[in-house]
């Protein structure tokens, strides 16, 4: 019974030519799998590029092709309970959390790539690396808000934070939330509207400090 | 619908100004999907040959099947055939075999001091006793007497032709009269497969066995292929007889008495006699009966009665592929002293009933020379004119 509901969910979820294209893609062939980047590999960048404030491009980049690489090596495991692309938004989140964990480890221990004092001695032309963050004339103010948004979604837990990334930024459906991380509708919205209690709180606490702490003046 | 809430406006807003920040649209490097691709041939490659290995052979085994049944069909027409012609060879080496194991057991039963050389006439032997009647006896032409009691199987060398200068008239050999098996083999002197006469080398000398064996094995090689019966044995058990080919081939007849009237040969000189012939030959060799009555006259032989056999025999030829049939006279002794001293019941006169003669004198037959014809199955007639030869 419960198979045959999984199997009546999973042919309402998947569309007949997704379904399709992921059997080609099990049987290895490349163009199967091109198609299947084409497909998704703009929608899973965009995404990415909401899960942080601090992401680049390039970041962007790095982590879809690691989400990829995972969709490649774990197709098999894909039960066909939700959209390949919510399956592939939540293999995103994740990677997404380790990539942006990693590179906090690195700036803890320095992170900076090490510059020889005699690197401008030479005749070469001194070395300027592109600064990671936009310019900061333009993305002062935006990325103050940006960042309190964001920090009050990283300190939101995992389960919340990631139905909250599904939802806003990855634009899913309850049901197709519900298919991914195998819970009820009912569920996945009563969960939502507790973790949007709970980014509440903290989002108002962190304006609440923003506002009590202004930049001081020169004046 | 529920009215959105300000965190959720807020979520929202950071969503589109994050979007409105990517900028244009991402695009798959072509770098990364290189080595995306690398990625999936490396993961999936293995199950994708599987499957093609399987439907490989899936598409294929019908071929494999059929072409198993092909083999199996070749080898169930072509393996008969092998084993035919190896039972071809198999029983020609089975009368070499045969006739081997006759010269050893002639040889066993050799004396060991052979009369010289220089002896001009053969060495008759004593008349035997009423006691020895049943023993079965065996004068070559050196005069050697063979028991043939002793030899179940014996072989007799008897070299005759049908060229009056060959001297051979002083040979004897004898049929057994009970059922043991007797060999002989000849060749057909009217066969020009060119053999030359052994008679002189062997009258003249005691070759060694293994020169005897080398002889024969040559002659037979040569003779082999030409003519049918240009080299052949013949196998006596009572009055059955089998003549086998030095092809292979077998022929089976049977062996009748004929009591004909043959020219003995003169006082003097009986080494030097050639055999006489006179009766029993089949009629339609005008040309070896002229060749008889020169003979005859050559010698200035008496007659004597003796007994001869006549015997007839068919099969198949297996080089010709053809039926043939040998009809033909096994002409006896012309030595009657040598006759005298092989016939059991006291010589040719003691017989006086064919039947008698039946019993006695198929016991003994001299010379071992077979006059008679071969007829082929196209109506092809071949003269036999064979003297015995040595193994």
């Amino acid at each position: 019974m419960i198979h045959a509901r999984r199997r009546l969910n999973m042919a309402v979820m998947i569309p007949g030519g997704e379904s399709e294209l992921i059997a080609r893609c099990r049987r290895g062939e490349a163009a199967a799998w091109d198609e299947l980047f084409d497909r998704n590999y703009e929608a899973t960048a965009r995404f990415v590029f909401q899960l942080g404030h601090d992401l680049a491009r390039e970041d962007v980049e790095e982590i879809c092709q690691e989400v990829f690489l995972s969709v490649i090596k774990n197709l098999g495991s894909f039960q066909g309970e939700s959209r390949f692309q919510t399956w592939l938004f939540r293999i995103a989140v994740n990677r997404a959390c380790d990539y942006r964990e990693h590179r906090a480890a690195a700036k803890r221990g320095g992170g900076a790539t090490p510059v020889s004092l005699d690197a401008g001695d030479d005749d070469r032309p001194p070395i300027d690396p592109p600064a990671p963050t936009p310019g900061p004339d333009a993305s002062l103010l935006a990325a103050e808000r940006l960042a309190l948004v964001r920090q009050a979604v990283d300190r939101l837990e995992a389960p919340c934070r990631e139905i909250i990334e599904l939802r806003y930024f990855g634009d899913l459906s309850y049901e197709e939330i519900g298919g991914t991380l195998k819970l009820n509708t009912k569920t996945v919205s009563s969960r939502l509207s507790k973790c949007l209690d709970r980014l509440e709180i903290i989002a108002r606490t962190l304006f609440a400090e923003e506002s009590d702490n202004p930049i001081p003046s020169n004046t | 619908m529920a009215e959105e809430r300000d965190i959720e406006k807020q979520l929202r807003g950071y969503a589109e100004q994050r979007r409105r920040e990517a900028g244009a649209p991402f695009e798959l490097h072509l770098a990364t999907r290189r080595l995306l691709q690398d990625e999936v041939r490396r993961t999936h490659k293995k199950p994708a040959e599987a499957a093609e290995r399987a439907s490989l052979f899936a598409s294929w085994w019908f071929r494999i099947a059929a072409g198993a049944c092909v083999v199996v069909l070749a080898a169930a027409v072509f393996l008969p055939a092998l084993s035919r012609s190896k039972s071809r060879s198999l029983r020609l080496a089975q009368n070499l075999g045969l006739r081997e194991k006759a010269i050893t057991g002639s040889a066993q039963n050799r004396p060991s001091s052979p009369p010289p050389e220089s002896a001009p006439a053969p060495v008759v032997s004593p008349p035997p006793s009423r006691a020895d009647s049943d023993k079965d006896r065996l004068v070559t032409t050196r005069g050697i007497i063979l028991n043939q009691a002793v030899a179940k199987s014996s072989t007799v060398n008897v070299t005759n032709a049908i060229t009056p200068n060959m001297a051979v008239g002083a040979s004897t050999l004898a049929f057994a009269s009970h059922s043991a098996q007797q060999i002989f083999f000849f060749r057909n002197t009217s066969v020009p497969a060119g053999i030359g006469p052994t008679t002189g080398s062997r009258a003249g000398g005691e070759l060694a066995q293994s020169d005897l064996k080398q002889s024969l094995n040559d002659q037979i090689k040569v003779a082999a292929g030409k003519s049918p019966l240009a080299m052949f044995q013949m196998e006596q058990t009572s009055n059955q007889i089998r003549i086998t080919d030095s092809d292979g081939s077998v022929y089976n007849g049977d062996l009748t008495v004929a009591n004909t009237e043959t020219p003995a040969a003169p006082a003097a000189g009986a080494a030097s006699v050639p055999p006489a012939i006179t009766a029993g030959v089949p009629e339609k060799q005008p040309e070896q009966s002229v060749r008889r009555n020169e003979m005859l006259s050559l010698n200035n032989a008496t007659v004597q009665q003796n007994q001869n056999f006549r015997f007839n025999a068919t099969g198949t030829n297996l080089s010709l592929n053809q039926r043939v049939t040998i009809s033909g006279e096994f002409i006896a002794s012309t030595n009657p002293a040598t006759l005298w001293g092989t016939m059991p019941n006291g010589g040719g006169g003691a017989g006086g009933a064919n039947s008698q003669a039946t019993a006695n004198g198929s016991q003994q037959l001299s010379n071992g020379r077979i006059i008679g014809r071969v007829v082929l199955d196209n109506g092809r007639e071949i003269p036999l004119n064979a003297t015995s030869v040595a193994p």
